[in-house]
């Protein structure tokens, strides 16, 4: 179980006999003063914004990231709990914090909306305590003013999230060639984040002529503290930083570019329940971003995202059509970014989001604009260690490739509580899920098309079975046709051996090995006349030697051993060394096969061990 | 900016046997074929190192309101004014013009009861699945729309599970789906780690693996087929159906699907 942790942040006072302590690993945060380990600063800010911030928005600054360094400090693990059938997923947070504006962070409403769209986007356990601040904290600390004495633009209709990534400068592209003035927002926790979205910005306001403001933030937390990577609660930080700027000048709200099929994010296999598939830009999650946005800036505000009905190739067909594809080798998507030492390379090639935009970009044809030298790894060719990464290539390509495969009527059936989930947030919810069932339908569609075309591009390596084995081709084709066919037709043997003794003897068993020889015969016999009992003789020594069973055309050679007692084994043991000998030295391929029904042999690999060194002899246990 | 978090079994011994039933351990070559003769071998090994999480689902607020609800949904179809029933349950009618509109209102109804009654769990994500598998597979082929439907047809069709015989059909396909989804969150974090294997030798043989799964699960949901129409006839008939009285049929219920697989492995 994750320990329940106590923040206490902005300097806050707790006693140290306080209840609220109890059972709970307590830990400092701040952003200002001697022991501050929360960083906050924003860029290139027009100096009226540390003149007119109103008290409410900076502790919302404050609270957010709180959040976010609370979040990413604690480690979710990978432990289990009750028996080993839960896994420790969920973390249990409590929040001391001090606000300037009290009145309104204590009220129920407020405190019950925050905890719940925390919760929905973590599943973890929020509860916030406020207490009024009692020293002055400047805002001026978080700032770094630009040049403007002022904002260009008030009122403009939203401001901008900009992550730097395809779709939010697709939906950048797509605003600006409106005639839209664009502010634009991004958050960085590194460094190298924030150079690439500088200079992203700085070509976009190259390609065109509407005035365009580039905000970027840097907010991150000590080291020390510990480091978490889902932090599911970044885009509860990224959309109070675009809440903060968009009040400043009165914007009507906050505007996320992300596709729908990110944005919804349906589970790619079983084990992703909740929020490990995360909710970043989930229909719900945005709703419940306007509706407490709604409250804190007390006047209409929307948080929203007119992708939510496109995939991402759509989404990256737009860069083309304004004339933006040039930009694309200038954006970033990979979930690893500061994670793998590359200067050159930004993209890892391994994780969901690099798949997700390789495909996007192959389906959109603007590969020339993606080179494959910027992903350290091929997508598609490229090794993939075990675990997360050959997991992940295999989990998306069979999720996509069953939602190319099923009916609209079988998506919504099989994904009703995710689907509706996200249609509850719109009006008219029939029309969006048939909208959001479409979608999948299509994004099904482009996978399989581009997996089909990287199979036909590398057909001669796949058929010569030069593709690396992890690959993500070779998970999805299958190098099988290379296992040798001696060795398949041996495994059908066993197959049916297994599934027939378990009939056959279930009450009595054979008195002896001749008897068992005679009920297999008759269960090969009835599936295959390609094996010959007692044949072929064999030259060995001064004597002649024949196998139970053989394949001539394969030439594979079948041994059956009975353990029926304990005393068996010796000899048994013995009778397979002579076996090894002999066939071996006539250059055959052996598959032994030991029945073993009292469960005698105390280790099939110890037994099996003579065995398996070899390269042309299996064994195989039925029991 | 989507992210998908995988995980990992836990390495204790019996989660290793699961894995190991899962590679074909100590055994040279293995087939395919092999893996899907072993699928209750596997079903049982899984479902015994999860023992714990079985138990723990008998208290879960998501899995018995969820259940709850659809012997509400099915006994509101009963009554001539079904919509005023409905409404009293806190499903929007204006809401409810297919099958797939009023899953998402059922849907919304257990997320808003989960969130005011704690917090959500694995376990309650896995039974609101089956709930709403089980309410859009009224749409088969002999049966309406999943989208675009009369009123009247909806309520006929739902009516149509309110009889003993119709609740037993819908209580088999909740366990079913249930017993699938809960089964296949531990499994599925060790089928993809098997890709490549002989004996998930490629992506297309995990969806079969999945596909053989759930039909398992399907069929052993039969056990608790006729006991979820006479626990539902008999206690509204008797004393009316409470979350109280859910409760406890929902852990007997589960208790017949273990025992049932306990079975089909002496019979292995």
């Amino acid at each position: 179980m994750i320990e329940p942790r106590l923040f206490i942040c902005n300097g806050a006072q707790i006693e140290e006999g306080d209840p609220t302590r109890e059972g709970r690993r307590v830990i400092n945060l701040d952003t200002q003063g001697i022991d501050s380990n929360v960083n906050i600063n924003f860029e290139n800010v027009a100096k009226v914004l540390g003149k007119n911030l109103p008290a409410r928005m900076i502790d919302l600054l404050e609270i957010a990231a709180y959040v976010y360094a609370a979040d990413c400090s604690t480690i979710r693990g990978n432990d289990w709990t009750d028996g080993d059938s839960t896994e420790a997923w969920s973390r249990d947070f409590k929040f001391v914090v001090a606000v300037r504006d009290l009145k309104f962070w204590s009220s129920a409403d407020v405190n019950n909306m925050l905890c719940q769209l925390l919760g929905f986007l973590s599943d973890d356990r929020f509860s916030f305590c406020f207490r009024h601040l009692k020293s002055d904290r400047p805002v001026q600390e978080y700032l770094e003013f630009g040049n403007s004495e002022d904002w260009e633009f008030y009122g403009i209709d939203r401001v901008i999230m900009f992550s730097g990534g395809l779709d939010s400068l697709a939906g950048s592209v797509l605003s600006a060639s409106k005639g839209e003035k664009l502010m634009l927002v991004s958050h960085s926790p590194v460094s190298t984040m924030i150079s690439r979205q500088r200079k992203l910005f700085n070509c976009l306001r190259g390609s065109f002529k509407v005035p365009m403001i580039h905000v970027p933030v840097w907010i991150n937390k000590d080291e020390a503290l510990g480091r978490e990577h889902t932090q599911r609660t970044r885009s509860f930080l990224f959309s109070a930083l675009g809440a903060l700027i968009a009040e400043s000048i009165k914007a009507g709200g906050v505007r996320f570019f992300e596709n729908g099929v990110v944005s919804l994010n349906l589970p790619v296999a079983d084990e992703v329940l909740r929020a490990r598939a995360s909710r970043t830009t989930h229909p719900f999650t945005l709703q419940k971003f306007s509706e407490f946005y709604r409250l804190v800036v007390n006047r209409d505000f929307v948080i929203d995202n007119p992708f939510v009905f496109m995939t991402k190739a759509e989404t990256i067909s737009l860069l083309a059509e304004h004339g933006a594809g040039e930009l694309i080798q200038h954006t970033c998507s990979c979930a690893h970014v500061g994670r793998f030492q590359s200067s050159t390379q930004w993209h890892c090639g391994t994780c969901s989001q690099c798949i997700d935009r390789r495909i996007a970009i192959l389906q959109a044809g603007l590969s020339i604009y993606d080179p494959d030298t910027d992903y350290v790894s091929d997508v598609f060719t490229g090794p993939r260690k075990d675990g997360y990464e050959k997991n992940m290539a295999v989990n998306y390509v069979r999720h996509a490739t069953e939602l190319n495969r099923m009916s609209e009527n079988e998506i919504a059936t099989k994904f009703s509580r995710d689907i509706g989930r996200a249609a509850k947030s719109f009006d008219h919810k029939q029309r969006v899920s048939l909208d959001f069932v479409a979608l999948h339908k299509r994004h099904g569609k482009i996978v399989y098309d581009v997996i089909s075309r990287q199979l036909e591009l590398h057909s001669g390596e796949l058929l010569a079975g030069q593709l690396e084995p992890s690959s993500m081709l070779a998970l999805v084709a299958g190098q099988q046709h290379l296992s040798p066919s001696w060795k398949q037709f041996a495994a059908a043997i066993y197959s049916l051996l297994s599934k027939g003794l378990s009939r056959a003897c279930a009450r009595t068993k054979p008195k002896d090995e001749p008897r068992l020889q005679e009920i297999c015969d008759g269960i090969l016999g009835a599936h295959t006349d390609m094996l010959v009992r007692e044949f072929p003789f064999m030259q060995w020594s001064s004597g002649l030697t024949k196998p139970d069973w053989s394949a001539k055309n394969l030439d594979l050679l079948v041994e059956l051993k009975y353990i029926r007692e304990k005393r068996n084994l010796g000899p048994t043991r013995e009778a397979i060394a002579a076996d090894i000998t002999k066939y071996g030295d006539n250059n055959r391929k052996v598959a032994f096969i030991i029945y073993d029904p009292y469960h005698l042999i105390a280790s099939d690999e110890e037994f099996s061990a003579p065995v398996t060194t070899r390269p042309d002899m299996f064994m195989f246990f039925i029991r | 900016m989507g992210h998908t978090r995988l995980g990992y079994l836990p390495t204790s011994r019996r989660w290793r046997q699961v894995v190991a039933a899962l590679s074909g351990e100590g055994r040279e070559a293995s087939s395919e074929h092999q893996l899907l003769d072993e699928i209750d071998l596997i079903a049982i090994s899984t479902l015994e190192a999860a023992q714990a999480g079985v138990e723990s689902a008998i208290n879960d607020v998501g899995f018995r309101y969820s259940f709850y609800l659809l012997t509400q949904l099915v006994l509101a179809a009963r009554e001539t004014k079904w919509e005023k029933r409905l409404a009293e349950l806190g499903v929007n009618p204006s809401e409810t013009n297919s099958i797939f509109e009023l899953s998402i209102e059922i849907q919304r109804l257990v997320d808003d009861y989960v969130l005011s009654h704690g917090q959500s769990s694995d376990i309650g994500e896995m039974a609101q699945q089956a709930m709403g598998e089980s309410i859009c597979a009224l749409a088969g082929p002999k049966s309406i729309a999943l989208f675009g439907t009369s009123e009247e047809e909806l309520q006929s069709a739902i009516r149509a599970l309110s009889t003993k015989k119709g609740f037993s059909d819908l209580g088999q396909r909740f366990f079913g789906r249930f017993i699938f989804h809960f089964l296949n969150f531990y499994l599925s974090r060790g089928t993809a780690a098997q890709v490549g294997t002989s004996r998930i030798y490629q992506v297309g043989s995990l969806s079969k693996f999945n596909e053989i799964l759930q039909t398992h699960c399907d069929q052993t949901a039969k056990i608790v087929r006729n006991f979820c129409g006479e626990w539902y006839s008999k206690t509204e008939y008797k004393k009316g159906i409470d979350e109280h009285n859910t409760s406890r049929f929902l852990a007997v219920a589960l208790k017949k699907l273990q025992s049932e697989m306990k079975r089909q492995r002496v019979n292995l």
